[in-house]
């Protein structure tokens, strides 16, 4: 046993020289955190799981990112590694500095996170569990992707966030002593399920005042119930869901194209202006030729009495 | 002394899907108006009920065509729309000249409804029509519409639900066209109710030496 014990310190010794002499190379960490299964049994019982996904993470904004940036360097550089060595910075640290890249001047592409924390705070998520709720219960920083155009797909991730702890009984038990069940919850949404599918949780549940960078979740009864908030012309999700995509689709596309290859349908919402014209013409032709033939009909009989 | 010719054109199932399909036709069109207008100035539905009655009447009115269809099959009453005459573009050529001109002359309509041929020729192309380009594919795209999972999942690169709704407004829109000029042409029978009056009770009235032409009176040329 003690030989055992030996083996696996000299093992260990050699992870730790090797992972100093290595330094900052991303492809180190990996080697034992990109094992799925890469996990250790806390005191109480629970599993703390240390694996990220390698793959997500090179297909993240982060990407190019070295561990150590967001690590301490002084808590990995030893084996094992230090108690702080999993969350050494936070998003805020690098992303509200005025001199950071990413805080550019165009309103659409700039990060806003000094706005998104503030109305972080606001949010039922952060007046109720206060502390304990950060940007990563969220956000994971190794999968992190910019919004992009919402595909179903995109969508399904954003919500899969949500349900992560509303669609999870067990888990949701764990934060809070109230018992949720989401169907019930929108038994009045028609199409529950294509809802789901189609429009982000964070597009009801959110607050549309400005900044409305969807980030003060609203408690569940001051969520959009109204249908006439979406489905109309002037529809909110303009201002949330489909925000970013028209405006790039127009700069890629131009303003027709964008409109003729929109493949998102919202009744009342998806109006082309060239379709309602043309029915007016047919409606508003048909009227005004009735009425003209029964005048001439009128008139005919008219003279014909005379 | 005028004699009063009547003539059993619509049966009873005709007429009860007539005034069936008048009634839920009034019905999608006011509440189709309320979805695609909806959050407008003017709003005739509010948007949740407007989809109740959006959906139950275009079930219906889906489930009717479908028996309508059926039943024309079974009785031969399909023929009213396919059937093929003599000299067919000349007498819709006929119908048009009497609408757009010869009905402020005062003269007679060139055809008179009879059992086998209650539609004028012009009527018959236009019926026809409605009912293969309009009232089917309006049905079909609402379906398509009502249970997302059977349309197309793309069409031409772009997602198939935005191009099936599109033609299913524009449908609605000929359809509400057309209705326009369907109610207005009742008017224009041998009184301004007859023709009414006749899809209530079946029988068409004709007074004979006042206004109808029988076609075999008529000549070759307009």
């Amino acid at each position: 046993m003690s030989g055992i014990a030996f083996v696996l310190l000299l093992l260990g010794s050699a992870q730790a020289d090797t992972i100093l002499s290595r330094g900052s190379s991303n492809e180190w960490c990996w080697r034992c955190h990109g094992m799925a299964t890469f996990s250790v049994l806390r005191a109480d019982g629970t599993i703390r799981t240390l694996s990220a996904d390698s793959t997500a993470f090179l297909a993240s904004n982060h990407r190019r990112l070295r561990c150590v940036t967001c690590h301490s360097w002084e808590d990995v550089q030893v084996f094992p590694h230090g108690k702080n060595a999993h969350m050494a910075q936070t998003c805020t640290d690098c992303h509200v500095a005025e001199s950071h890249p990413l805080n550019r001047t165009d309103p659409l592409q700039a990060m806003h996170f000094r706005e998104i924390t503030d109305e972080f705070r606001k949010s039922v998520h952060y007046q109720t569990e206060d502390h304990a709720f950060s940007c990563f219960s969220c956000h994971d920083p190794h999968r992190f992707r910019k919004s992009e155009n919402p595909s179903l797909q995109t969508i399904g991730t954003q919500n899969g966030v949500c349900l992560g702890c509303h669609g999870d009984a067990a888990r949701f038990a764990m934060l809070s002593e109230r018992r949720i069940d989401l169907s019930a919850k929108h038994a009045w949404l028609p199409r529950r399920e294509m809802h789901w599918e189609h429009v982000r949780c964070l597009d009801c549940h959110t607050s549309y005042a400005p900044p409305n960078l969807s980030h003060n979740i609203l408690p569940a009864d001051s969520a959009v119930h109204a249908c006439e908030q979406c489905h109309r012309q002037n529809s909110i999700l303009l201002d949330k869901l489909y925000r970013y995509r028209h405006v790039e689709e127009r700069s890629r596309n131009g303003f027709v194209n964008a409109a003729l290859v929109n493949d998102s349908y919202v009744i009342g919402s998806t109006r082309n202006r060239y379709l309602d014209l043309l029915g007016a013409v047919l409606v508003g032709g048909a009227c005004v030729g009735v009425a003209g033939h029964g005048f001439g009909r009128w008139h005919s009989a008219r003279k014909k009495r005379k | 002394m005028d004699t009063v010719h009547r003539e059993y054109l619509h049966p009873l199932w005709v007429r009860v899907w007539h005034w069936l399909n008048a009634a839920l036709f009034f019905a999608l069109a006011v509440s189709g108006f309320s979805l695609h207008f909806s959050g407008s100035a003017v709003q005739l539905l509010p948007f949740r009920t407007a989809i109740l009655v959006h959906n139950a009447s275009g079930a219906l009115f889906t489930i009717a065509l479908i028996l309508y269809v059926i039943l024309l099959g079974i009785t031969g009453e399909w023929r009213q729309y396919l059937g093929l005459r003599p000299r067919m573009l000349t007498l819709v050529g006929q119908n048009l000249r009497f609408y757009l001109i010869d009905v402020f002359k005062g003269a007679p309509h060139p055809e008179s409804p009879t059992r086998t041929q209650k539609f004028n020729a012009l009527q018959q192309v236009t019926y026809l029509f409605v009912l293969v380009i309009g009232m089917v594919p309006v049905a079909i795209t609402g379906v398509m519409l009502s249970v997302p999972e059977t349309a197309p999942k793309q069409i031409l690169g772009a997602g198939g639900i935005w191009p099936v709704a599109v033609l299913h407004t524009l449908l609605a829109y000929g359809l509400v066209a057309f209705f326009v000029g369907h109610v207005y042409l009742t008017t224009m029978g041998p009184t301004l109710w007859s023709d009414i009056k006749s899809m209530f009770t079946g029988w068409h009235e004709r007074v004979h030496g006042q206004a109808d032409i029988q076609p075999q009176e008529q000549g070759d040329t307009p």
